[in-house]
C-alpha cells in the first residue's frame, strides 16, 4: 500500500489562489488516492470531470517602462 | 501628494493589437494597464532611507461578466516600482512561442454557456504598498481604478440550454 502524495499547506494555498477549479482538482486527486488505498476504483464521474478540465493555466506577468 | 493612476487599460491579442473581439479558444487575451506614479511615491521608503522598506504597489486585474455585473476573476500581483514612474504591466501570455501557450479567453475561465453572456469587462486597480519587514503596509491614499474596457467573444453556444431564470 503506497502512501498518498498529500498536498502541503503551500499546495493548498496555491490552489485557493488559482480559484475553484484548482481546489476541486486538488480535492478530486485526494479522493481518488483514498479510493486507491481502499482498493476501490476511481469515481468515474470524477475521472470524467477531470478529463474534461484543462490543467490550470498560469497567467504570466510582463512589465516595462513607458518612454 | 502621492498619486497613482491607471491612464488606460487594453485587451491585447496575439498580434499585439488592442481589440475588443476574441475567439475564445484560439486568440490570446492579455490584460494590460498603463500606470503613472508620482515621483514622491517612488522615493518613499527607498533603499537609501531604510534598507528594510521598499516602495511598491498592488495591482488587481478584474474581469466582470456583463450578464450579472459580477467580478468573476480577480487576479492580484504585487511588485516594487522597478520601471520608473510611467510603466505598463500585463497579465496573460500573448506571445507564445506557440499558440498552445496563449492565455485564451477560455483559459481565463470565460468560456460560458449562459445565454446573453459573452461580453466581459476588464478593470484594473492599483494601490500603493510598502514592504516593511516582510509585511505589506499601505502608507498613502494613492490608488487608482481604471474605466472598464468591455470586450466580447466571437463564438459562444447560442443553442445551449439556458442556465438560470430568464
Amino acid at each position: 500500500m503506497s502512501v498518498p502524495d498529500l498536498p502541503t499547506r503551500e499546495d493548498i494555498l496555491i490552489a485557493v489562489q488559482h480559484g475553484p477549479e484548482a481546489v476541486i482538482a486538488l480535492v478530486d486527486r485526494l479522493v481518488n488516492q483514498i479510493r486507491e488505498l481502499q482498493g476501490r476504483p476511481q469515481d468515474q464521474t470524477q475521472a470524467n470531470a477531470q478529463s474534461r478540465r484543462k490543467p490550470f493555466h498560469e497567467k504570466p506577468i510582463r512589465a516595462g517602462s513607458v518612454p | 501628494m502621492p498619486t497613482l493612476t491607471i491612464q488606460r487599460v487594453e485587451t491585447v491579442n496575439q498580434y499585439g493589437e488592442n481589440v475588443v473581439l476574441f475567439d475564445p479558444h484560439n486568440d490570446a487575451l492579455s490584460l494590460k494597464m498603463f500606470v503613472l506614479a508620482s515621483d514622491d511615491l517612488l522615493i518613499t521608503g527607498s533603499e537609501e532611507e531604510n534598507e528594510s522598506v521598499s516602495a511598491g504597489f498592488q495591482a488587481v486585474f478584474q474581469i466582470i461578466d456583463a450578464l450579472t455585473n459580477d467580478v468573476i476573476l480577480n487576479e492580484v500581483w504585487e511588485s516594487g516600482f522597478l520601471w520608473g514612474r510611467s510603466f505598463w504591466i500585463s497579465m496573460g501570455n500573448n506571445w507564445g512561442p506557440t499558440q498552445n501557450d496563449y492565455t485564451t479567453p477560455e483559459r481565463w475561465g470565460l468560456a460560458t454557456n449562459k445565454r446573453g453572456s459573452g461580453i466581459f469587462g476588464f478593470r484594473g486597480i492599483i494601490r500603493q504598498l510598502q514592504e516593511l519587514e516582510a509585511t505589506f503596509v499601505v502608507t498613502s491614499d494613492a490608488f487608482g481604478i481604471s474605466d472598464i474596457r468591455w470586450f466580447g467573444l466571437d463564438t459562444f453556444p447560442f443553442d445551449s440550454p439556458a442556465v438560470g431564470t430568464f
